[in-house]
């Protein structure tokens, strides 16, 4: 946070006629804003991607009528879920009822504040992270026991019980997995361990010892199990407990505690990527700040070949758009209405990504002032953008393991699933730590 | 002050997502574990034997159908083959062989949708998509003979209502051809999957001397250890031409008549079934496929109980008439029935998440319990 501060502070000039404290301000605010808006359009597009998931393996299309792809499905689900009736039981105690759902998306929206999504972008870089991390987690359990308790029903009651055992267990396995970390990288802060993993995918802590190598498989087992998926979704289990402690929600209620599930799943395949996988560094480049990148690419640029790369990128553009231009064809000698033609279904992308080319090389190409900033562009570019895409890959990688365990596999018993965490997974974190401490002291 | 507890009552069913239908149980638990398991039957009680008295004889054929609705063809039969030995009805062979065809693909189909539920029980979703995907083809095949997808009323007395379509057959061998693999990917998936098996192994045992105390039939028979088939050892129809195994359950997976062995005794039968049905697309006969000789049926006084393997095990037709163009009295025995009468026995002791495996392994039928 401070970081993203005082970088924007320093880069432009009318900031500093703002002062620092506004503008301060108005990151934090800013920063807020996006990260909300973050969390749901992510547990929105989680639920289409658990969709299409489950479609895929299931042998099936999945949402494919609502915008391009089907992609706009999950707004359409939200706003049929908010214009649903809200049905709170008779017997139920309202309170409680009500304040259940909020509680487990406020743990949920919390874990969002450490989760870095660049070298420099993270809305607070605490010292304790990883602590408050586990510690936002385990309010999901206080909200599972509330709903399942104050919903009145054998079933949610029996499925907020299971949850309780289930997430308290649970979560010392993961905090020992975590603890590896911690030790190895030698600080809980997110972007200390993602530092301390520079150099390459051999230094990443997945790859850099076979203990710490187990702790991943002992941390994805463990936080999968904490966030009630498949095969640990007993809480919930549909044939045994119908949906267990969500059983009497409805309506906005129910689309809240899903939009926290789903919510979930970015939060625990961040951590895994920011704790295991490096986070934002980039996988074959071993430099932490990737400024020289952004210079050796302005420097390629200049190089005569260039053309030839310009030639191919022409190439693939014209096939593109003789393909466009078929489908224009096609919509003209049907009139076809904008929205629904063909042109607009199938490239819908092509037509924004080409507005946003088109649009950056005619400002680029006018304003001249901005020409001379392309070194600083370059340099955002490569400090925010791509460390951006190369983190948020990495957790789409996780999440897609997450959803297709969750569409494979059966689901445990409770004796079992209890039977795992305290009988294999405390026992391997532990020795995981005590072996890691060992390797430290034998390889440093 | 010491804690009281209490034991809660549960209500599981009718309208629960793995009581096959509406199948009700009122379980006494103490937290997780069941005390006492009490099935609720009923909900699905449609008076089906008191219907056929009102009916002549063949226009009772497609009630049968809703006897048991995923296995329509096999109760078409049992029902023909007991009207044809009551009213001495020949039939020619080539209807014969496609009875036996037609019965013989509807098992598959129908332990498809058994072992499919029988993960989505377990909580597993996509093998279920995946054997109906596989049931889809067939279902096909069956539209392709008589034009209906579930309900078939395929059989008639003296044989069937159609004959088979042109490149039936070739179509037939294509789908069995497509189908072996797919079983083999199927037990990949996860008849073999380490937690599906830790769910079931040695989960409700049920003993060979509990096996035939409660009547248990087919399957659930077989996956005690007891060696018993009709098809073999009573033969009706053209079985005793064909050649195929009995599957019956082994300790080799693990206990012997547990829920995995039931599960495993499904999955073996489906090969069978693909046996018998390459053999029959062999022997297949030319020659009239209906006896058409009895228009105008009626019954000489007198009763016959007649039973034929329904994928659900045994399903007995006691048929009695007083003469006349309807039946006195038709009592309808299925395996079911008998199924869901052990469940009070092993209920109890078992977690909920077990007793939902336990019903899926009965694989219980709710029509055919309620008849």
């Amino acid at each position: 946070m401070e970081n993203l501060v005082n970088d924007l502070f320093g880069q432009f000039a009318f900031l500093q006629k703002l002062g620092y404290v506004p503008t301060a301000a108005v990151v934090m605010l800013a920063c807020g804003f996006l990260v909300l808006n973050f969390f749901g359009l992510m547990s929105g597009l989680f639920t289409f991607f658990e969709r299409k998931v489950a479609a895929w393996t299931n042998s099936r299309r999945g949402p494919n009528r609502v915008g391009p792809y089907g992609l706009v499905q999950f707004m359409a689900d939200g706003v049929k879920l908010i214009l649903k009736e809200d049905i709170i039981p008779a017997a139920a105690d309202r309170g409680i009822f009500k304040f259940a759902p909020y509680l487990l998306l406020l743990g949920t929206v919390l874990s969002f504040v450490v989760i870095p999504f660049g070298p420099k972008w993270i809305i607070g870089d605490l010292n304790v992270g990883v602590l408050y991390l586990l510690a936002t987690g385990s309010f999901s359990v206080i909200g599972l026991i509330m709903a399942g308790w104050a919903s009145s029903n054998k079933y949610a009651l029996l499925g907020g019980m299971r949850a309780a055992a289930q997430i308290v267990s649970y979560e010392i396995p993961n905090a020992l997995a975590i603890l590896v970390v911690v030790l190895t990288a030698g600080t809980m802060s997110m972007q200390g361990i993602i530092r301390a993993q520079a150099g390459g995918i051999h230094h990443w802590f997945l790859f850099s010892s076979p203990f710490s190598f187990l702790a991943f498989f002992i941390y994805f087992i463990s936080a999968i199990a904490e966030i009630n998926r498949v095969p640990f979704d007993i809480p919930e289990a549909e044939s045994e407990l119908v949906a267990g402690y969500n059983i009497e929600y409805s309506a906005m209620r129910f689309g809240v505690f899903f939009a926290a599930e789903f919510g979930n799943i970015y939060v625990i395949s961040a951590v895994a990527v920011t704790c295991f996988l490096g986070g934002w560094q980039v996988p074959l480049l071993g430099v932490g700040d990737l400024g020289p990148v952004g210079r050796g690419l302005g420097n390629f640029l200049s190089r005569g070949d260039v053309l030839i790369l310009m030639l191919a990128v022409a190439l693939g553009i014209s096939m593109l758009a003789w393909k466009a231009l078929r489908a224009f064809v096609w919509d003209v000698r049907r009139k076809r209405a904008f929205f629904g033609s063909r042109f607009v279904r199938f490239h819908s992308e092509l037509l924004v990504l080409g507005l946003l080319f088109a649009g950056g090389a005619l400002v680029l190409a006018l304003h001249v002032p901005l020409r001379a900033h392309l070194p600083t562009i370059y340099r955002l570019v490569f400090q925010y953008l791509v460390p951006f895409l190369v983190f948020f890959a990495k957790a789409m990688l996780v999440a897609f393991v997450v959803l297709w365990w969750r569409w494979t596999l059966p689901r445990l018993r409770v004796d079992q699933l209890m039977g795992v965490c305290w009988k294999y997974l405390i026992p391997m974190g532990f020795a995981c730590l005590v072996g890691q401490g060992f390797w430290m002291w034998l390889f440093s | 002050m010491p804690l009281t507890t209490e034991t809660m009552v549960l209500n599981m069913g009718p309208h629960h997502p793995s009581t096959h239908g509406v199948l009700r149980f009122i379980l006494r638990t103490d937290g997780e574990v069941i005390h006492r398991c009490r099935p609720d039957i009923g909900y699905l009680h449609r008076g089906l034997e008191k219907i056929a008295e009102q009916l002549p004889y063949a226009q009772f054929m497609p009630y049968t159908d809703r006897l048991d609705y995923l296995a329509a063809m096999n109760c078409n039969l049992g029902y023909a083959i007991t009207v044809e030995q009551a009213a001495h009805i020949e039939v020619p062979p080539r209807a014969e062989y496609i009875r036996v065809l037609v019965a013989e693909l509807n098992r598959i189909i129908s332990h498809l949708i058994s072992v499919g539920t029988f993960a989505m029980d377990i909580g597993a979703v996509t093998p279920f998509t995946h054997a109906i995907r596989e049931r889809e083809w067939v279902n096909d095949l069956f539209e392709e003979l008589c034009g209906a997808r579930l309900t078939y009323n395929y059989i008639r007395f003296g044989g069937v209502a159609f004959d088979l379509p042109e490149g039936f057959l070739n179509r037939l061998s294509q789908f069995l051809d497509y189908f072996v693999p797919r079983l083999e990917q199927y037990n990949r998936f996860i008849s073999k999957n380490k937690i599906f098996k830790e769910r079931l192994v040695g989960v409700a045992v049920i003993s060979q001397q509990q096996a035939l105390d409660y009547a248990l039939v087919g399957p659930n028979l077989r996956a005690s250890g007891i060696d018993w088939d009709l098809r073999r050892d009573e033969p009706y129809s053209v079985y005793g031409d064909l050649e195929f195994d009995v599957p019956v359950g082994t300790s080799e997976f693990g206990v012997l008549g547990d829920c995995y062995a039931r599960y495993w005794v499904r999955i073996w039968e489906m090969e069978q079934s693909v046996r018998i049905l390459r053999q029959c697309i062999a022997k297949m006969p030319e020659g009239p496929y209906l006896n058409k000789s009895k228009r105008k049926l009626k019954v000489e006084p007198g009763e016959i109980y007649v039973r034929t393997k329904a994928p659900r095990g045994e399903l007995g037709f006691y048929l009695i008439s007083q003469g006349g163009i309807r039946p006195h009295r038709l009592k309808i025995r299925t395996g079911s029935f008998s199924a869901m009468s052990i469940v009070e026995e092993l209920g109890a002791g078992l977690m909920v998440a077990d007793l939902v495996a336990l019903i899926a392994s009965l694989d219980v039928v709710a029509p055919e319990v309620d008849r």
